[in-house]
């Protein structure tokens, strides 16, 4: 799966290092003094790397935790998100990670004990409040769950935190470590949800929608909470049957008492990261249809996003009480 | 700037012999190397012919292929890369392969290696060829140094054109399409006195199976590149018909694209006839793409 794995040389002997390496034997190590070096330069190009990424090992030195946007949360006041990866296993072609870096390449921030210190500074000053930490924005929180063993690392951290939550945002159905710990009450395990037809379109390399519904449903009798995320809303001519099915058969598998929060938002990108991805994939009919510019991004024209919201939330909220639905409209 | 402009007076003056139409779709592969000796398998293994000679550099060439021999050192080679790309016609995102031979410590002689990181040892730079195919040899890290090394302090291999090679083919390409192969020509056992022209192009000829496998790598990962584009006459139909600020150029192009995906076979050309104005030209193709089905 991985044929190159760069490294800085300042973490060559971390011992997080030495596991990952330890499970590509095969792989070609080449050393690195910041992981910049391999990630950042111009020319590149994120869609040839897609067929073959290697994987970076990394310190972060700062910006481990990240205040979120406003309008975007789980019924919180203080939201934070942080990421111990760049980039995703998975291939969706809405994703803005294509148009947000210049390289696939996944990079792995090794030094775990950083990110936690971050966390319980902003647990500690949070002071009786709760917070919310959010995983999986640069990164699918599960899917190189067998390389970073990230889930076994952070949950420990939360439990001993009841105050704060932790939001695992996946697509993935690496839920093995999370079937074998006690469930954390607080945390959510969010799952991105988007009909079959649009999952086989636009989500390659992905677990089909049938096999997140059954981590889900395996997880929900473990007594785990989880979190049904519509992100991004796909607009097309079929997308009202689309959506009515998939609610029908969510709602079949998972109990409402198990869901933490429903969330949906439409799909939207930053004008420059929309520029990026067209360059990119110019032949898919997902950035040539009826998208428009506003206030510097890029979304479905106003009038078919507003039918699409209404649509979906008013079948929505024929399954999901209000106080857990949670609309991301920034 | 005096590089570019004696590529293209050249191409210029070699009009007259037009080139073979490109296959579509496919880039060019552009050879650089840095003696004659190691050029010269190369030119008889692809079938290569003179195409040009400038002061500087001299360029082979045949369909899709072409070689510029740089001679030795890294600014040779970057200079030979900006005169190869003005010479193909400043296409962008072509296939590029450093060809030479380098020293290593302990590999053996003639044996050939694709580099994975190229470090520019005066200037403590480095470079990371990402390898998105299949490496069909080894790998190693490849130092460019000033002077031929004799004393193989890492184990790396040390070269003279690589870094140059390789910067000045980051401008005019992807980084994935750009790959430097060496091959072993001395080492702690056989020193650089041991070098010779005949010895050199022996053992690049001994290569060439695994130097024809890299380019045909490079090749079909270019393929991957998007390739749909608005063709030039297609779009100067536009230009003349209309008058596009260089914004609404770009917004044009960016809508006949969109509406190329949407609706390949559209024929919209008739419609925008009657209109007098580039504004109603672009507000006509953005309601035609909003008017179509929406589909995945």
């Amino acid at each position: 799966m991985i044929d190159t794995v760069y490294i800085e040389k300042e973490i060559e002997s971390h011992p997080r290092t030495k596991e990952v390496c330890e499970r590509f034997p095969k792989a070609r190590r080449v050393f690195c003094e910041r992981y910049g070096e391999v990630f950042n330069p111009n020319a590149q190009n994120f869609r040839l790397q897609k067929q073959k990424p290697a994987l970076i090992l990394a310190k972060k030195f700062d910006h481990f935790i990240l205040k979120t946007q406003k309008g975007y949360g789980i019924g919180g006041d203080h939201n934070f998100y942080f990421s111990h990866m760049l980039n995703c296993l998975y291939d969706c072609r809405y994703c803005f990670l294509q148009g947000m870096y210049r390289s696939a390449h996944f990079v792995f921030f090794v030094n775990y004990e950083d990110f936690e210190h971050a966390i319980e500074k902003q647990i500690k000053e949070a002071g009786s409040e709760e917070s919310y930490f959010f995983s999986g924005y640069d990164c699918d929180s599960l899917a190189f769950e067998p390389v970073t063993g990230f889930t076994s690392h952070f949950l420990p951290l939360f439990a001993r935190h009841p105050k704060a939550w932790l939001e695992l945002r996946t697509k993935s159905i690496q839920i093995k470590p999370l079937l074998e710990m006690k469930p954390v009450q607080n945390c959510v395990i969010a799952f991105s949800l988007t009909p079959t037809e649009i999952g086989a379109a636009l989500e390659a390399k992905t677990p089909a929608v049938t096999k997140r519904l059954e981590a889900m449903e395996k997880l929900q009798e473990r007594g785990w909470k989880l979190g049904l995320r519509f992100d991004p809303l796909i607009y097309h001519a079929q997308y009202q049957e689309q959506y009515e099915r998939l609610f029908r058969e969510v709602f079949k598998k998972i109990k409402i008492p198990s869901v933490h929060s429903v969330s949906l938002g439409p799909f939207r990108l930053p004008k420059q990261g929309y520029e990026t991805m067209f360059k990119l994939y110019p032949e898919a009919k997902l950035f040539a249809g009826p998208l428009e510019e506003r206030k510097g991004m890029v979304s479905y024209a106003q009038k078919i996003e507003e039918e699409m919201l209404n649509f979906i939330t008013s079948r929505l909220l024929e399954y999901v009480p209000k106080n857990i639905f949670f609309p991301c409209l920034i | 700037m005096k590089i570019a402009c004696e590529a293209a007076l050249l191409r210029r003056a070699l009009m007259a012999t037009p080139m073979p139409p490109k296959k579509l779709m496919m880039p060019d592969i552009h050879f650089v190397t840095a003696l004659p000796c190691e050029a010269q398998p190369l030119i008889e293994f692809y079938r290569l012919k003179p195409a040009g000679r400038s002061k500087s550099f001299e360029i082979y060439e045949a369909p899709g292929k072409h070689l510029v021999l740089s001679g030795v050192g890294k600014i040779r080679a970057a200079e030979a890369v900006r005169f190869l790309h003005e010479f193909a016609g400043k296409i962008r995102d072509q296939a590029w392969l450093n060809v030479g031979i380098g020293g290593h410590p302990d590999l053996k002689i003639g044996e050939g290696v694709l580099a994975h990181k190229i470090t520019d040892q005066k200037l403590a730079k480095s470079w990371y060829p990402p390898l998105v195919f299949e490496a069909p040899s080894r790998t190693e890290s490849v130092v460019t140094v000033e002077r031929a090394e004799n004393k193989y302090g890492e184990s790396c291999v040390y070269e003279m054109e690589a870094s140059g090679f390789y910067e000045a083919a980051c401008r005019f390409s992807t980084a994935e399409l750009i790959h430097c192969y060496k091959i072993i020509s001395d080492n702690r056992e056989s020193s650089t006195k041991k070098v010779s022209a005949a010895l050199v192009e022996r053992l690049v000829r001994q290569n060439l199976e695994m130097i024809d496998e890299i380019v045909k790598k490079i090749l079909t990962l270019a393929q991957a590149l998007p390739h749909a584009e608005i063709p030039a006459h297609e779009f100067q139909k536009f230009l003349e018909r209309w008058h596009f600020t260089v914004t609404e150029q770009h917004q044009l192009r960016r809508l006949l694209l969109r509406l190329q995906t949407l609706e390949p076979e559209a024929e919209i050309w008739p419609e925008l006839q009657l209109l007098t104005k580039s504004k109603d030209v672009l507000n006509t193709l953005k309601d035609r793409i909003n008017s179509l089905p929406v589909a995945l």
